[in-house]
């Protein structure tokens, strides 16, 4: 057994509570003392949406003393999918508010603290740490570090949650007795493979069952029942009906906990591109080395029909989709990988994806070169 | 041989299938086995020989950083699994 995470008085129950609560006092695990600390305990959920929504509920319903909500969002009709705290008679409400009723009605004495604005870079410190136990309920990676990032620094455990489309992810971090956030994921995905429910959607039910799952694992924390799922990840595969656990490691290089809690800095994470791969050449350097007839092959990979309305003389046609195609095939094209080459297309877009591609089959990206902004910015000959 | 467990995620790759086997002796062969068709597929697992900082692989549900990383010896039975960070909530 865990020793609870609030260790401050214990509240009495009232005659109400013990009613309430008989279900939870005839466990022996759990008992009298469990919901004392559950009573005396608080919590900071982050984000009333999904993953926010079953937990606000349950965690109200099972007793913890002071609940922190964190959302300035509105309620919209799109969000009733999943989003079971709110309803129809509550379009447009903060969804702050909507959950406050919601939880009051299940359970009057708990002590909610509405805070309604988004968790940022100047407000993390003074929210979390007023509270035992954070919930992770957001929708986006900056977030989801600056919560993970925060909770390391001020010592914290973190209940993570994360869905998408079909799949479900849980955990604990805490950095002073295991893993942080950062440790399994240490930056978050380039743009182009991070793509949010909106994009790529989601199950309705799936923040439902990795909702409950987090106030299950903060009403342990608090209680001081059972084994956290620290140092663990729950792999949750709504396709398949299966729930995997896998072991984390903990990073001793970890660019948040492997640092003292007070050199912790918070730090806003900015979402970007993949980062551009090869090498870049301008349109003059390119001239130079057509002059001097250096080694090596221009590819423009533009469309049959661009290529025959202008093109770099002595460039050879190979549009993107066809390179894709070979790639895709035969995981090799017939380009040469011991000369360089230099990617064309109008603006320099397609072919820096083209070189993405071909890095990926095994060619050196030092042979690789993107002509800054393609045919737009080419001031040297060119023959139809 | 080894058997990857495909995230939902990647399935796009795998013609919905949710578990790939492959003749192979480590994790890295196993990886670049299962990739080897999608020039994508490689991309979003690894930025050039090295496993993209989303990504984490498992042997057996244990992370591989904890074992020998790519190097990671695997035989009959075993399992990969690769996890990629979701952030919906």
């Amino acid at each position: 057994m865990n020793a609870p995470v609030s260790m401050g008085m214990m509240p009495e129950l009232s005659d109400q509570e013990l009613r309430r609560f008989g279900r939870h006092l005839i466990m022996p695990e759990f008992g009298i003392e469990g919901q004392r600390a559950l009573k005396a305990g608080s919590v900071l959920l982050i984000g009333l949406g999904g993953l926010g929504s079953p937990a606000s509920l349950y965690l109200a319903a099972a007793g913890v003393g002071r609940i922190g909500l964190v959302d300035a969002d509105v309620v919209e009709e799109t969000n009733l999918q999943r989003q079971i705290a709110h309803g129809y008679k509550v379009l447009g409400v903060l969804k702050n508010a909507s959950a406050e009723a919601r939880m009051l009605d299940l359970n009057p004495d708990v002590v909610i603290e509405r805070h309604d604005v988004r968790l940022n870079i100047d407000n993390a410190i003074e929210l979390i740490s007023q509270y035992d136990v954070v919930i992770d309920g957001t929708d986006n990676f900056p977030t989801r570090y600056l919560v993970n990032d925060t909770c390391a620094k001020l010592g914290k455990p973190n209940v993570f949650g994360g869905v998408l489309r079909f799949d479900g992810q849980l955990s604990v971090f805490d950095a002073r007795k295991g893993p942080c956030y950062r440790c399994m994921f240490p930056e978050p995905p380039p743009i182009e493979f991070a793509p949010n429910c909106a994009e790529a959607g989601v199950l309705g039910v799936m923040p439902g069952v990795i909702g409950a799952l987090q106030a299950t694992e903060a009403i342990k924390l608090i209680s001081g029942i059972g084994s956290p799922m620290i140092g663990r990840m729950l792999i949750y595969d709504g396709l398949d009906l299966s729930f995997t656990t896998v072991h984390l490691a903990k990073d001793e290089n970890c660019p948040t906990c492997s640092k003292a809690p007070e050199d912790i800095v918070l730090q806003e994470t900015v979402m970007v591109c993949a980062a551009p791969v090869g090498r870049t050449i301008s349109g003059e350097k390119l001239q130079e080395r057509l002059a001097a007839k250096d080694d090596m092959i221009v590819v423009d990979v533009r469309n049959p029909s661009e290529w025959l309305s202008g093109r770099i003389v002595g460039s050879r046609a190979f549009s993107k989709p066809d390179l894709e195609q070979a790639l895709d095939e035969a995981g090799e094209t017939d380009l040469p990988k011991d000369r360089d080459l230099i990617l064309v297309c109008q603006s320099g877009m397609r072919s820096s994806a083209v070189i993405k591609s071909l890095v990926a089959a095994g060619y050196q990206p030092s042979r690789l070169y993107n002509l800054d902004h393609g045919m737009n910015a080419w001031a040297g000959a060119v023959e139809a | 041989m080894a058997t990857i467990v495909v995230p939902s995620s990647l399935r796009r790759y795998t013609d919905q299938q949710t578990r790939v086997t492959v003749p192979v002796n480590t994790v890295e062969e196993a990886l670049a086995r299962f990739s080897e068709n999608s020039a994508d597929l490689r991309n979003h697992l690894f930025s050039g020989n090295t496993l993209r900082k989303f990504v984490v692989v498992c042997k057996n549900g244990k992370d591989i950083r904890l074992l020998d990383g790519l190097a990671t010896q695997i035989c009959n039975d075993d399992e990969v699994q690769i996890i990629a960070s979701v952030a919906g909530g």
